[in-house]
């Protein structure tokens, strides 16, 4: 019996299966994009994108360029499919383990909850990222048999770089369970979160309005674009990984202060800004020493 | 057992507030090693709070505990190494058979659990760990989540309400399994709300009532000072009425030749007052559990 990890074990098993299926789907995509980029150049020429649409192709500079093209097709909407299990797996992390009530036998054996947070996180993290390196699957089958001028490892290094934005929405879809009453609150926040960075990053290009805002979006700084062009980024890189590993510390700071409940959580506004248990006021119960005399 | 050995469970003040209300207020409360304890109290009472907050699930308004001698809060994983746990209302992952559930929570175990064991207690308790838990019924899952709580060789057992769902049958032999352990030094406290079965097994029980202890005691005392009915058959005609002006006796039914008593308390007075006259039978009925607790919770006694 293995007794390493058992929680990261489980989290890994839980969602082997959502994530193997978008490494399909995604890698079934990738291998048609990199198919059909020849007919796609050699159709529009010279053809540019409107202005509201370039902002999908990012860096890319034209839709018919190989890094454009990739950008636009697969890897400015690809990465969702990902976030959206790391939004699944996050808000059920601990949410969804309090509503299904199989926290307590959980948090019941010696475990502390700190750990019992990260090794579900690293469980989320490892399935995503393992699906993300699998979809690239199809780049590599695909490109001996058309002409696509970028190389495999720089594809690779776009899909390295697009990780770390997929585990910041998993971190953030963690601690909105940990924070929220429910899990469908929980991720109905994080989708919000999600919608809104993604609507800044396609509309602050267009809008003068958002051009300031979109670099609080964490798309902006995620651009695939930027890789496909000028190659790995590790500030970027680095950077977005920190924001991400902030939000779970926030997450794991929020979980270890409250009580776990088994069903619904009870919860208002001012549960937010005030710790969820009280603090611990001096007993008023019998003296220990009269305790132990009895 | 030498005296300088932490008790098994040590409340101090315990509580436990939501908004304005105390789902557990001033719980102080000591249960030595190798005991069977029972914990009683109807729904709401404060039983599962109590638990929860032994196994640091909350945390407590005020007050503390201890299992052992570590601190529930302060060193909770040390307590959780020490304590097996089976909650009241029992959940499990129903994708996992039933040996891949015991596999998991095995592996989060300090303590290695002997495979034999399993299999032993899985035998007496005609459990199949082939099964998927989401396929097992109520008792089976409840069944499992006894073998669950039996793993990494618990010193301390906290079972809240261990025998819902399961058929007398079951029933005993979980009790079995639990007299078995505590033989073995292992503590047993297990809440319940069926008097019957801690009339069965345990030795001491604390009774609760809307967040408060009502009282502790020796099963057997808290059975010794309850209310008793006691039928008198006289030889001839039944005294007159008034005849029994006792504290704590009560007339409760008379006809020609006999009188129905109710006694809280001794009996002794009753006994003393009779002799004066000629008795051709008296019988005594013991009280059950359960309306000795009725009682406690209606507040007749205190």
């Amino acid at each position: 019996m293995n007794r390493r990890f058992p929680v990261a074990r489980k989290t890994l098993r839980d969602y082997r299966g959502q994530v193997l299926a978008m490494a399909f789907v995604a890698a079934l995509i990738g291998f048609m994009d990199i198919l059909i980029y020849p007919q796609y150049r050699d159709a529009l020429g010279d053809f540019k994108m409107p202005d509201c649409m370039q902002s999908m192709i990012g860096e890319g500079q034209s839709i018919t360029s190989p890094a454009g093209f990739i950008s636009g097709e697969f890897f400015s909407w690809v990465p969702l499919l990902f976030i959206t299990v790391a939004i699944i797996a996050g808000t059920g992390a601990t949410a969804g383990e309090e509503a299904t009530g199989t926290m307590d036998i959980l948090l019941a054996q010696p475990i502390d909850r700190r750990r019992l947070v990260l090794e579900k996180a690293a469980g989320i993290g490892l399935s995503v990222c393992a699906g993300m390196l699998l979809s690239l699957l199809g780049f590599y089958v695909a490109k001996p048999f058309a002409d696509f001028p970028l190389s495999a490892w720089r594809l690779t290094e776009t899909m390295v770089a697009t990780m770390p934005i997929v585990l910041l929405f998993g971190a953030l879809a963690l601690w909105a369970g940990v924070t929220f009453p429910s899990r469908g609150i929980a991720a109905m926040a994080s989708i919000g979160v999600l919608v809104a960075a993604y609507f800044l990053q396609l509309m602050g290009p267009t809008l003068d309005l958002l051009r300031t805002p979109q670099k609080f979006s964490p798309f902006y700084w995620s651009d695939a674009s930027h890789v496909l062009v000028n190659g790995f980024d590790l500030a970027r890189f680095g950077g977005m990984l920190a924001v991400a590993a902030v939000v779970l510390v926030a997450a794991l700071w929020n979980f270890e202060r409250r009580d776990v409940t088994a069903g619904t959580r009870e919860w208002s506004l001012r549960s937010l800004v005030r710790r969820n248990h009280e603090e611990p006021e001096p007993s008023e119960g019998p003296a220990r020493s009269e305790l132990r005399k009895a | 057992m030498t005296g300088r050995e932490p008790p098994a469970i040590l409340t101090d003040g315990l509580s436990k507030r939501y908004d304005v209300r105390f789902a557990l207020d001033g719980l102080s409360l000591r249960v030595e090693q190798g005991e069977i304890f029972g914990f009683l109290g109807p729904n709401g009472a404060g039983k599962s709070t109590t638990i929860r907050l032994l196994l640091d699930l909350i945390r407590p308004t005020r007050g503390r505990a201890e299992i052992l001698g570590h601190d529930c809060q302060r060193e909770s994983v040390a307590v959780r190494d020490l304590v097996g746990y089976l909650p009241g209302d029992l959940r499990l992952y129903g994708g996992l058979r039933g040996h891949e559930t015991i596999e998991l929570f095995a592996s989060m175990r300090k303590r290695r659990t002997d495979p034999a064991f399993v299999k032993e207690i899985a035998a007496e308790l005609q459990l199949d760990l082939q099964k998927h838990a989401g396929a097992l019924s109520k008792g089976n899952r409840q069944k499992l989540g006894v073998l669950i709580a039996l793993l990494g060789d618990p010193k301390v057992l906290l079972l809240d309400e261990p025998t819902s769902g399961l058929d007398p049958i079951m029933q005993r032999a979980v009790w079995a399994i639990l007299r078995r352990m505590a033989g073995r030094g292992l503590t047993v406290f297990f809440s319940s709300h069926v008097m019957s079965e801690v009339e069965q097994i345990c030795e001491r029980v604390a009774i609760l009532r809307e967040g408060r202890l009502v009282t502790v005691q020796p099963v057997s005392e808290l059975k010794a000072h309850g209310l008793r009915h006691v039928v008198v058959s006289f030889a001839g005609a039944a005294p007159a009425a008034g005849s029994f002006a006792i504290p704590g006796v009560r007339e409760v039914e008379r006809s020609h030749a006999a009188i129905e008593f109710e006694v809280t308390g001794e009996i002794d007075g009753l006994l003393k007052a009779l002799a004066a006259y000629r008795v051709a039978d008296l019988r005594t009925e013991q009280p059950s559990l359960d309306e000795i607790l009725l009682a406690y919770y209606e507040g007749a006694t205190a």
